[in-house]
């Protein structure tokens, strides 16, 4: 663990560096030539050329005014994202849910976890948490879309993806899908940073 | 019956009739006692389980970080009734005093546990929470503010109460009740034979209140059996009913029933009964709370509720008040100074549009639609059910005034005759698939046509980005895919040929598929979608929440299918929730009246969509709005703030659409007319002038997901979909794409150009038409 942080910054200063700029990235790359005209087909609007118009008449919604593109917005590439973490708030509704699921009162845990979500709907902990509670409640094809929600919302966290992928491998293994539940657990055992 | 003059012979023989007679009278007389007797028990004991379900908005939770201002919170807390007091000392109480708010939280019964009443310091900085402790300095981390109540789910034209217990009646209500209406309450037996006499001939002198024959038991029998006919039959049915309820009852029952019970009020098809909802209904604040003059008020309206209308007749109700407040001071039940200064103050009734028991018709018929799938109608109205609904009042009320000031600004426009233009908002958050507010037209008023939930019109563009989301999704398409603006005619089985046109009828030759979208160009996606195939489209339909399976009729790509704003918004959240569908849920928990968690909808996500085309889909709609049809919602959104939506207009300017989200709102518009008619407006004139002006009103958050793993971004050039360097004269953009896609480089300004790269509009360089749409060439 002490020994993977240079490793870890090296990886966060260069993923920063991807991020400033991007096309210089690109630029390294062979960029694909000119290819052969192709033929315009019989019929169609005239061929395009460039620089193209900048005024556009209006389409089936557009104002009849003139198309003005803004500048092009910051590339959005990102850094290696930080390990998500629990605000205050939503820790305390998440330790009274696990102390609620402890008591056997899932309705009540589903309401201090549904609280937590209203104020951080983007936490991936939360689903997962959400998660852990459809597993008790027994319904396993749930647990495992919380587990995948969370996945989508921790790209490049892998602490949380291992998280994610140790709830699907459980809601997969409760189903008797052994070899899923398998792969996902190795998942989850290859993302872990222990 | 007539007497005639009996022998002496016949007088035993009469007498012994008589006897008979007078046996039998009785007899019937112990029957009628019997069964009115057992009417009026059954009422009294079995009132309890009529009771309509309440329904309350979402609590607004306090905690440190929580996006709230001083200011803000203290609206909140007038809008729940709390009083702004120099000490708060007594539940529903507070004080501001700059950045920091002093309140008595109120006691409140959560679906998960209770929550007691206490006290809470909360310290504002700016736009946020800074602090949260109790009233010993405890830090707290996160509490609820106690729910405002929205509403009922009451049988039609039915009534409407909110049960309090002897414990939060203020004990001035029953002793004012007693001084004013019935002042031999405590020892008569359920009549008062002096009080009907003194009504029937002493009639009232002068600047007496006059003393009503009935005592509160009448008056509570009377009301169970709502039936105006004043006849002596009827009275004397009341009286003996009357008796017998005192005979089996405490006095301490009869006025808790009376208090439950009795009619205080018209709100439209609402009755409202009992002291309890009174209290909300006129003054938003429990019972409870009330101080003297209010509790004189409600004591005042008792009288004649239509009367004494403290919203209709304002001035006869103060007038009533002031004489009850005197009545009170002579019984001595309150002090001349206490009398005194009550009467000074106005009659202090909430706003109608402002009171405590708002009335949010078409928000609380999707919720009683929604419960209808667990519940019995009869469990609704009669069970005595809570209800936590996902109701924002805030959000409400503000996407109630962004309609209302635009359907004004179109009645207003010279440009067309506009007859009762009508609109529609819907509210959700995407990521748990909550309604948190419906508009359901101008008027809040409501007569069981809901048009957020039942008003079915076509889509128009709106559809658009299905099209493309099952182009993206067969893995052959990007953001740079040229798509072919080009007449299209299609044979229809029914010998028809169906000519699609763009808005402006003009053809542009191929471009780039984010192009074409975001201009929201018909052809284009006509062709894309012939290309892709109606049957995949309309599977990505009812992937993205769709019940039905649309008609698979090529005009279906240009929006033809009839939606309802609520199934429109049930698909757009697939989309802002990044390919989750959820249920869109408007009810969060249901309590029995016991204190028993019932069942009550879930949150649920399932996969919808691949994330990578949902994510690209996202992109465009983004330059939807920065370069699209979307554009003109800039003018009055914050800066910065990243949104994504699409316009829809149907043929004929009958519908104006704009289905928009941000990172944590999805806001769905509609305006048209109720008979279909032609509007002349465009999803951009109308639809998105409302959508923008709520979305820039409401506190919200960028839209901003993760980037799926799979993908990276690109500078294409957005006429010719070329790849290029983002300083190119504008028109680069930014896109998606999986990774190592093989794209053509801009002549022009290829990848990698740096600085503003000058070019001579005069000698445009040629450049060759892109590759075509699913054949990339290899490097």
């Amino acid at each position: 663990m002490r020994s993977s942080l240079p490793i870890i910054l090296t990886l966060a200063a260069l993923a920063g560096g991807c991020a400033i700029e991007p096309f210089q990235k690109d630029d390294s790359k062979p960029s694909v030539s000119q290819a052969q005209p192709r033929q315009s087909p019989a019929g169609s609007g005239p061929v395009l050329t460039a620089p193209p118009p900048q005024v556009e008449a209006p389409s089936p919604d557009a104002e009849p005014a003139v198309e003005v593109p803004p500048p092009p917005p910051p590339p959005r590439e990102r850094a290696k994202a930080p390990a998500a973490t629990l605000s205050p708030a939503s820790k305390a509704l998440v330790s009274q849910a696990q102390a609620q699921r402890k008591n056997g009162d899932l309705p009540g845990a589903t309401v201090s976890l549904d609280r937590a979500l209203r104020i951080e709907p983007n936490n991936p902990l939360l689903w997962i948490e959400m998660g852990r509670l459809r597993m008790d409640q027994r319904n396993y094809p749930q647990a495992e879309n919380m587990g995948r929600k969370a996945l989508a919302m921790s790209v490049g966290d892998d602490r949380t993806q291992s998280l994610a992928w140790q709830l699907i491998a459980d809601s997969l293994r409760a189903r008797g899908k052994n070899i899923q539940a398998q792969e996902a657990t190795e998942k989850a055992k290859a993302l872990s940073p222990n | 019956m007539a007497r005639s003059k009996l022998s002496i012979k016949t007088r035993r023989k009469v007498q012994r009739g008589f006897v008979l007679l007078a046996l039998l009278l009785l007899l019937v007389a112990v029957v009628a006692v019997l069964v009115l007797g057992a009417r009026v028990t059954q009422q009294f004991e079995g009132r309890r389980w009529t009771l309509p379900a309440r329904v309350y908005a979402q609590p607004i939770e306090l905690y440190v970080g929580q996006a709230l201002s001083a200011a803000r919170f203290v609206e909140e807390l007038e809008r729940l009734g709390y009083l702004s007091q120099a000490a708060p000392e007594r539940p529903g109480t507070y004080r501001r005093r700059g950045d920091r708010v002093d309140l008595y939280l109120r006691a409140f019964r959560y679906s998960d546990q209770p929550q007691a009443a206490r006290m809470l310091r909360v310290g504002f900085s700016g736009n946020a929470i800074t602090s949260l402790v109790d009233g010993k300095g405890v830090d707290v981390p996160v509490i609820r503010l106690d729910p405002l109540l929205i509403g009922s789910i009451f049988p039609l034209h039915g009534e409407d109460r909110i049960i309090v217990a002897p414990d939060e009646v203020p004990p001035l209500l029953p002793a004012a009740l007693k001084a004013v209406e019935d002042r031999k309450f405590e020892s008569h037996h359920g009549v008062n034979p002096l009080a009907i006499l003194r009504a029937m001939f002493v009639n009232v002198r002068a600047g007496q209140i006059e003393q009503g024959g009935s005592t509160l038991t009448q008056q509570l029998v009377k009301s169970y059996f709502l039936d105006s006919r004043r006849t002596l039959g009827r009275k004397a049915e009341e009286a003996v009913m009357a008796v017998i309820l005192e005979s089996r009852f405490e006095k301490a029952d009869i006025m808790n029933a009376y208090i439950n019970e009795i009619y205080l009020g018209q709100d439209g098809t609402r009755a409202v009964h009992g002291f309890g909802l009174a209290s909300q209904f006129y003054f938003g604040k429990p019972l409870a709370e009330l101080g003297l003059a209010e509790i004189a008020t409600m004591v005042a309206i008792v009288r004649g509720p239509s009367y004494y209308d403290p919203r209709r007749h304002a001035d006869r109700a103060l007038a009533r008040r002031n004489l009850v407040l005197r009545v009170l001071a002579e019984q001595g039940v309150i002090t001349e100074k206490e009398a005194e200064r009550a009467a000074a103050k106005p009659l202090g009734v909430a706003e109608a549009g402002h009171k405590g028991a708002v009335f949010y018709p078409a928000f609380l018929d999707l919720v009683r639609r929604q419960l209808r799938a667990d519940y019995k109608e009869s469990d609704l109205t009669e069970a005595g059910l809570t209800v936590f609904s996902t109701l924002d009042p805030l959000l409400q009320e503000k996407a109630e005034s962004a309609l209302a000031s635009e359907l004004e600004r179109q009645d207003k426009s010279a440009r067309k005759a506009s007859h009762g233009l009508e609109g529609v908002v819907i509210v959700t958050t995407p990521q748990t698939g909550e309604v948190v507010a419906i508009v359901g037209g101008r008027r809040a008023s409501f007569d069981g046509f809901n048009r957020a939930l039942d008003a079915k019109r076509p889509i128009g563009s709106l559809a658009k980005p299905v099209v493309y989301l099952a182009a993206l999704e067969t893995g052959r398409y990007t953001p740079a895919s040229l798509v072919h603006d080009q007449a299209v005619e299609i044979k229809l089985p029914n010998g028809d040929t169906w000519k699609p046109a763009n808005f402006d009828k003009e053809i542009r030759g191929d471009m780039p598929a984010v192009r074409a979208l975001t201009q929201s160009l018909n052809l284009p996606t006509v062709n894309l979608g012939l290309e892709v195939g109606l049957k995949r489209v309309a599977r990505t339909f009812v992937q993205l929440g769709l019940e039905e399976k649309p008609a698979e009729y090529p005009s279906m790509l240009l929006g033809a299918t009839n939606l309802s704003p609520f199934e429109v918004a049930r698909m757009y959240n697939t989309l802002a929730n990044g390919g989750f569908r959820s249920p869109l849920r408007s009810v969060r928990a249901v309590l029995s009246e016991s204190g028993k968690q019932l069942k009550a909808p879930q949150l649920e996500v399932a996969e919808a969509a691949p994330a990578e085309a949902v994510y690209t889909i996202d992109r465009m709609l983004i330059e939807v709005m920065e370069r699209g049809t979307g554009r003109p919602a800039r003018k009055s959104l914050p800066p910065g703030l990243v949104v994504a939506g699409k316009t829809g207009t149907s043929n004929d300017y009958r519908d104006s659409w704009f289905s928009g989200f941000s990172g944590s709102h999805l806001i769905v518009v509609w305006m048209g007319h109720d008979d279909n008619s032609q509007t002349g407006l465009t999803g951009t004139t109308g639809a998105l002038a409302a959508w923008s002006k709520l979305m820039s009103s409401i506190p919200t958050t960028s839209f901003d997901p993760l980037m799926p793993e799979s993908l990276e971004n690109r500078w294409i050039d957005y006429y010719s979909g070329r790849e290029t360097s983002p300083y190119c004269n504008g028109s680069a953009v930014n896109m998606p794409f999986k990774t190592g896609t093989p794209l053509y480089a801009s002549d022009l300004c290829p990848p990698g150009a740096e600085g503003a790269l000058e070019t001579d509009p005069a000698t445009p360089g040629e450049e060759a038409p892109a590759p075509a749409l699913d054949a990339p060439p290899t490097p």
